[in-house]
């Protein structure tokens, strides 16, 4: 048994499990069994087994040992380890664990409220559930539980038949499994994702909203009252096509037969508009017997003959844009083609979808050089059918999916670089602006992807790629390479983090890298563009290091007492020193030196950073710097002068003998006459 | 023709000219007042001509040394002619002796001694001169690098 995680300081180092005898005890409390595999609590990608609680041993608890580091939806994970529901398998603690591969990875203790999975699919037909069951057992509570969500702007994303328990304590109503795992919606069958997100890629779904789960609420409705298994691949094929046809309600339902309240449930909550769909208001309604107004899903235009590609004929645009998203030179090739164009117009399509098309190519080729038909089909598609997903590269998104694809996709350049295309050509705010009536959080994306299509371009520090996804990530944790070993997740945990780093041993980067930068820039307003300007420049000047320990600086004073960081300090220290001295002044840089160790000593970011934030007396170094340089370049040429005057010596001292020469005869012959005169007398 | 060609041999031939001319009026005035050290003088002068005639330079620095050192050799010569009676059988007797014209050559040579030796002189002074400088100049880079490092010196 090994104690591998602390979490006595807000630094979450990661350790390596060690589980040689099988267990492992995590926060001197739970100790994980990894003998014992519960089958029942495993879902796809994600372990589960026992957990005994040593405090509480009466706790009926599970351990989820996921195959990911950060695709884990933790703002609901945050939303349910507070509250005190007791119809969802909830989370209790998590850690960061480094598995054998060295692959970080989390480790989820929940709770086990319900004593047994739900046996999906029904055995028996009987099984199914009527009106009062489906009311008591599975409605209510999920009542309860997406209210508490949707109170705090978070959605489960994982309602299905499979992802459900019973709690036979309770009566067997049923406790809904965890949907805090795995990337939201990328666990959920298709069948259980509305139109906006269904046709996405399971890692592109995006965080949705409570809309999306009321919709899962709707097919989880339909499963348990028909006994009809949604989840099986045979079902599930073509289903997608029927439901761009026909509509989801109706692909789904025409073939059953349903008590009346049942259906007017089901036609609210698997409404393909989401405008229409009903909302947790309309449900609570319905719970409480009440008849909700009825909702027209409008009807589906149907061309009297479809559009055909190599044989198979789309007949909606929407099922036609689908099909040509996979593909870009099909879709270019279709998009800039005549027939699309008598198609549209024989299938009486309203005006509109022409000046879409012609303002969604106009945009894809407005950069001639950046056109290609990847961009092309983009724009075209979302011009074609806006209600689809944005296609990019073989990809589809939901609008609110990119954050999720480059969060699971950040070490893949290509995945990185597809994004930041999207971002850049403005496809996303393109595919927004062609919404009408639009959801309030869908005013907040397009806020941030008009900041993202500005910061994706400029290449400083706390802009790029990385700013982007801690923008559309928010609780997403800093994955700096520096935080390899190290879980954070708070602005507050990286100065402590980078403390415990340095400690073991002081790394030969800069504290601040472009994720930790990017980091803080989303997080809590802390840092200025000055600084980031600064952190980016390279010549030598000190100015990096100089914007690195101001960081570092405002970062104590805000989260941190002061004097509590001595080996940040030395490391600060390292890449300032490296990074060029403050003052040209020998003996200023001396003073200044014993200044800086004392700081060190203190252990304070801040008082460091006042001994190197001097800019008066740095000007008038430098202004006298300059002046001592030009002296020195004077002296230089006075010496190289004397140097050519040697060359010259033998010609100069025969011209001064030539000059000289009648003046020392001059006097010597004067000296003569005067010896003589007096000599005479 | 440049300007700066034709300009060129005037002011040599105006150096020429100016101590020549001070001399034949110094000999002529001699000349005028005593005829007896007027000859001794133009015997005596014979080393200063013959330099002057080898001296092609337009300074004449040789023709110059030689005369002022053979002038100081002959003008006490001359100065002897007046207290012996002032008439040519004094100036012969000056010209007879071997002494005299031992002391007017040697001096004449001397002036030769002088303009072979002064360019060595002065090239060890202004050698000195220019080491001197130097290592002034040398001593307030030391200065410089020693306040502000080697960067000032980049």
């Amino acid at each position: 048994m090994s104690v591998p995680v602390t979490d006595s300081t807000p630094v979450h180092p990661y350790a390596v499990l060690k589980t040689s005898n099988g267990t492992a005890l995590l926060d001197k409390r739970y100790c994980v069994d990894f003998n014992k595999e519960i089958p029942e609590y495993t879902v796809e990608g994600v372990q589960a087994y026992a957990v005994a609680d040593q405090e509480e041993p009466e706790n009926s608890l599970v351990a989820y040992y996921t195959d990911q580091h950060y695709a884990l939806n933790f703002r609901q994970a945050q939303i349910l380890q507070k509250s005190k529901l007791n119809m969802v398998v909830r989370p209790l603690a998590w850690w960061p664990v480094l598995h054998k591969d060295s692959k970080p990875r989390l480790l989820v203790v929940a709770e086990r409220n319900a004593q047994s999975k739900f046996d999906w699919p029904l055995s028996d037909q009987h099984q199914r559930l009527n009106e009062d069951e489906l009311t008591k057992k599975l409605l209510m509570p999920a009542y309860k539980m997406l209210t508490h969500l949707d109170a705090q702007n978070s959605s489960h994303r994982g309602i299905n038949p499979a992802n459900l328990y019973i709690n036979d304590i309770a009566g067997g109503i049923f406790t809904f499994g965890p949907g805090y795992l795995v990337s939201p919606g990328s666990m959920q069958p298709p069948a259980f994702e509305p139109m906006e997100s269904a046709l996405a890629d399971p890692g592109a779904r995006g965080d949705g909203s409570i809309a999306s789960d009321m919709y899962a609420l709707g097919m989880t409705v339909f499963c348990l009252a028909t006994g009809v298994d949604m989840l099986h691949p045979d079902v599930q094929s073509g289903l997608i096509e029927q439901r761009l046809l026909d509509g989801s309600f109706a692909a789904i339902t025409q073939n059953y037969r349903l008590p009346p309240r049942v259906m007017d449930l089901l036609k609210g909550l698997l409404a393909d508009q989401r405008s229409l769909r009903w909302s947790l208001d309309e449900l609570e309604v319905w719970l409480q017997k009440g008849k909700v107004a009825p909702r027209h899903n409008p009807v589906i235009k149907k061309p009297s003959r479809p559009f055909e590609i190599k044989g198979r004929g789309y007949a909606t645009v929407s099922a036609l844009s689908h099909a040509l998203g996979r593909s870009s030179i099909n879709a270019v090739q279709t998009l800039t083609s005549n027939e699309l164009e008598i198609w549209l117009v024989r299938s009486n399509a309203t005006p509109d979808i022409f000046e879409r098309l012609k303002l969604a190519l106009g945009m894809a080729t407005r950069n001639k050089s950046a056109a290609s038909p990847d961009l092309i089909a983009a724009f075209g598609l979302t011009g074609l059918h806006p209600g689809g997903p944005l296609y990019f590269k073989g990809t589809a998104f939901s609008i609110d999916g990119l954050g999720c694809f480059l969060q699971a996709n950040m070490h893949e350049p290509q995945q990185k670089q597809t994004v930041g295309e999207m971002i850049r050509h403005k496809l996303p705010l393109f595919w927004l602006g062609l919404q009408q009536s639009p959801p309030l959080e869908w005013m907040k994306l397009n806020s941030i992807y008009e900041k993202a299509a500005v910061s994706i371009s400029r290449q400083i520090y706390g802009h790029g790629i990385e700013r982007i996804l801690y923008e559309l990530c928010p609780e997403m944790p800093c994955i700096s390479e520096l935080f390899a070993q190290s879980f954070v997740t708070e602005a507050a945990h990286i100065l402590p983090t980078l403390e415990y780093l340095a400690a073991r041993q002081i790394p030969r980067v800069s504290p601040i890298d472009r994720h930790i930068a990017a980091y803080l820039a989303v997080h809590g307003d802390l840092v200025s563009e000055r600084d980031m300007t600064d952190l980016s420049v390279t010549d030598g000047s000190g100015k990096q290091a100089q914007a690195m320990i101001h960081i570092l600086a405002i970062l104590e004073k805000k989260f941190g007492a002061g004097g509590g960081y001595p080996n940040v300090c030395k490391w600060a220290l390292n890449v300032y020193n490296n990074g060029g001295s403050s003052f040209c002044n020998v003996k200023r840089q001396k003073a200044l030196d014993k200044e800086l160790e004392a700081a060190c000593k203190t252990g304070s970011l801040q008082k460091l950073y006042e001994a190197i934030d001097k800019p008066q007396q740095q000007k008038e170094d430098l202004d006298q710097f300059a002046a001592a340089k030009s002296i020195y370049a004077k002296l230089v040429e006075e010496l190289q002068g004397c140097r050519q005057d040697e060359f010259k010596i033998n010609e100069n001292a025969v011209s001064y003998a030539k000059r000289y020469a009648p003046l020392v005869a001059c006097g010597l012959g004067s000296l003569m006459i005067m010896i003589s005169i007096l000599t005479n007398r | 023709m440049s300007r700066v060609a034709a300009a060129k041999p005037k002011p040599a031939k105006k150096a020429g000219m100016k101590p020549k001319a001070v001399y034949l009026t110094v000999i002529g005035i001699v000349g005028f007042v005593s005829l007896p050290a007027f000859i001794l003088m133009l015997i005596g002068s014979l080393p200063m001509f013959t330099a002057w005639l080898y001296d092609d330079d337009p300074a004449k620095s040789t023709g110059l040394t030689v005369a002022a050192m053979n002038l100081g050799a002959i003008i006490p010569y001359v100065i002897m002619v007046f207290p012996h009676g002032h008439n040519m059988y004094a100036a012969v007797s000056v010209l007879e002796s071997t002494k005299t014209w031992i002391v007017i050559y040697a001096a004449a040579g001397s002036g030769w001694v002088i303009l072979a030796l002064l360019p060595g002189l002065a090239r060890k002074f202004l050698k000195g001169q220019l080491q001197h400088r130097a290592q002034k100049i040398i001593d307030k880079q030391k200065e410089l690098i020693q306040e502000w490092g080697d960067k000032v010196a980049r």
